[in-house]
């Protein structure tokens, strides 16, 4: 079994890699820092499990996780935490496993034991609870079979076309496979449903424009529009007045 | 409060329910609380002639007993002669009593004198009103006395304990991620390991004592002391900054005030940055009003939807809360921020606590 240890404290990933190492049988592959690292080493590195620190700094244990989830190879995530809060309620009963720091030798092995065959159904529900946990910080997209991570800040809106959602940000454009409407479930308090087919960022509309071509907005920095359905036409009116 | 906190477990001092009759307010208070009942008196017994002159001769009657009374319990006090909630009871009882004997015969030998010769059935039954009027006021004073001192006892214990509650908060998390570090350390670094079981070990000893305030100095080392630990933790992500002064003053304060501010800076402030922070810690003594300002700067943070982080207003309220306790209302604590940084700072009164 490949194995990619990732927590931001040093010592704690010293620790993990002696117990592995310990182990004899796994090999330790790789380290990271944050959930950032984590992402790139996977893809560099293709794991079969992950041991992954919840509270790290730039991009959590959690939200690190769904993205590996999208890999062609997701590898398997055991999540490692210092204390037993009540989120850890919520991974028991989805059948995601973890550890508690400082973890024993033996729990680290039936972990990965148990992670090494995952059944579908497990690995359904754990997609379930990391989604249903708190909004990501970031777009996870595949561009040439490589990971483009998106801020959700720097992003001006989400069109949808066919199969592909475009995300445009700061950067340009990536597709996505999500649908809108999850997105705007997840994504409801920064982004605004302008159209059966858009999504806005709040904080990225410039304004409102009326035309021949029905009513548009327009965004900060970049000279683009989408259109305004009339069904949402009072909505957007009133999110840009109160601006 | 701070100063002894001994006083409430010595059980060998005895603390009397009565007030202090030697104190001159209390002693004011006396006299105007017998006064007051001279009156109702003689609003009860007036038949004719002067209220004026009834009102000051049953007065002069009320108050000599009242006074006296007080100023022999005040001497008694002194001579230690209460030294149980029974003993003070029978001394102040007895005492009233006696007060009231003696001085309802000399009124009884004042009148005969001028006015009248009392018959032996007027003698007994003036002696007889007074002691039981004397019994019955001076064991509701007793009542009185004592259900206040038990309140206020409670009220102590209450304090006491909720200043120990609010003491004895470590967080968890910190408690486990320094174990981690422990188990990782103590393979590879056992004098890293060994040092940091030494330095968990103060913060928890200081957590768990009953000791209240503690020198400005000693608290200072505990607040390193967690410092070292979190370094150990973080590495280089973590960076202190000590500004303190070359003598450091002299100053008592609340166990545990600055840790926790430490701890809310680290936590909040560093932890997540991936690349770290900068925390300064500052003293500077201002003598001319006579507090010493403490404060805590930290790199501030939005959080996940573009908002500042808030930190931990429980540990702020908490660090109010215990202060307030201990200077009563003379320190302040206020929270500074600009778009970088968050500052909390302390000021406290030199040579108290």
């Amino acid at each position: 079994m490949k194995i990619i240890i990732v927590d931001d404290e040093k010592p704690a990933r010293a620790r993990l890699v002696r117990l592995v190492n310990d182990l004899a049988v796994h090999e330790v592959v790789g380290e990271a820092a944050n959930g950032i690292e984590a992402l790139k080493l996977a893809q560099a590195s293709e794991p079969d499990i992950v041991l992954m620190d919840i509270r790290m700094p730039g991009m959590d244990g959690i939200e690190a996780a769904r993205h590996l989830s999208e890999l062609e190879q997701p590898p398997a995530v055991i999540f490692t935490t210092a204390f037993a809060d009540h989120a850890l309620e919520a991974f028991e009963t989805h059948a995601v496993d973890y550890l508690l720091k400082p973890g024993k030798k033996d729990r680290l092995q039936s972990a990965i034991d148990a992670a090494a065959k995952p059944t579908r159904a497990q690995a359904s529900k754990s997609k379930e609870l990391l989604s249903s946990l708190e909004p990501r910080q970031h777009i996870c997209a595949r561009v040439r079979g490589s990971l483009v991570l998106v801020p959700i800040d720097s992003i001006y809106y989400f069109h949808a076309e066919q199969k592909y959602v475009t995300v445009r940000y700061s950067d340009g454009e990536v597709l996505i496979e999500d649908a809108l409407k999850s997105l705007e479930t997840e994504f409801g308090d920064r982004f605004y449903r302008i159209h059966r087919n858009a999504l806005i960022s709040l904080a990225r509309v410039g304004g409102l424009r009326s035309g021949n071509d029905g009513h548009q907005v327009s965004f900060h920095d970049i000279d683009e529009t989408l259109e305004v359905s009339r069904r949402h036409l009072p909505g957007v009116r009133t999110i840009i007045k109160s601006m | 409060m701070f100063n002894n906190p001994e006083n409430n477990t010595a059980s060998s001092e005895y603390q009397s329910y009565l007030p202090d009759f030697c104190d001159g307010d209390t002693f004011l208070r006396l006299l105007l609380v017998v006064e007051l009942i001279a009156i109702v008196f003689a609003l009860v017994s007036f038949g004719s002639g002067s209220l004026y002159i009834h009102i000051a001769l049953i007065s002069v009657v009320v108050l000599w007993v009242g006074l006296t009374d007080a100023a022999i319990l005040c001497w008694l006090m002194r001579q230690n002669w209460m030294r149980s909630h029974l003993s003070t009871s029978l001394v102040a009882i007895s005492v009233t009593l006696a007060m009231t004997l003696l001085v309802s015969l000399l009124s009884l030998g004042f009148g005969s004198m001028l006015l009248f010769g009392p018959t032996a059935q007027d003698v007994a039954y003036t002696l007889i009103r007074n002691l039981s009027v004397a019994a019955i006021l001076i064991g509701l004073a007793l009542r009185y006395f004592y259900l206040r001192y038990e309140s206020e006892k409670n009220l102590e214990v209450q304090a006491q304990a909720r200043l120990q509650a609010l003491q004895a908060r470590i967080r968890p998390h910190f408690l486990f991620n320094s174990m981690n570090t422990i188990a990782s350390l103590t393979h590879d670094q056992p004098d890293l390991a060994e040092q940091a079981i030494e330095n968990l070990s103060d913060l928890f000893r200081a957590s768990l004592s009953a000791e209240a305030s503690i020198s400005l100095q000693q608290e200072l080392e505990l607040t390193r002391s967690y410092v070292d630990l979190e370094a150990l933790r973080l590495g280089q992500r973590l960076e202190v900054n000590w500004h303190l002064p070359d003598i450091e003053p002299e100053l008592n304060l609340p166990a545990l005030t600055l840790q926790p501010l430490m701890e809310n800076a680290i936590y909040h402030g560093v932890e997540p940055l991936p690349e770290g922070g900068v925390i300064d810690i500052t003293i500077s003594p201002s003598p001319q009003d006579e507090l010493i300002a403490i404060s805590i700067s930290n790199p501030r943070l939005m959080d996940n939807t573009g908002r500042f982080h808030t930190g931990n207003q429980m540990a702020v309220e908490n660090i109010r809360e215990r202060l307030a306790i201990a200077f009563a209302g003379e320190a302040s604590m206020e929270q500074i921020e600009t778009d970088t940084r968050y500052t909390v700072i302390l000021k406290i009164p030199v040579g108290e606590g």
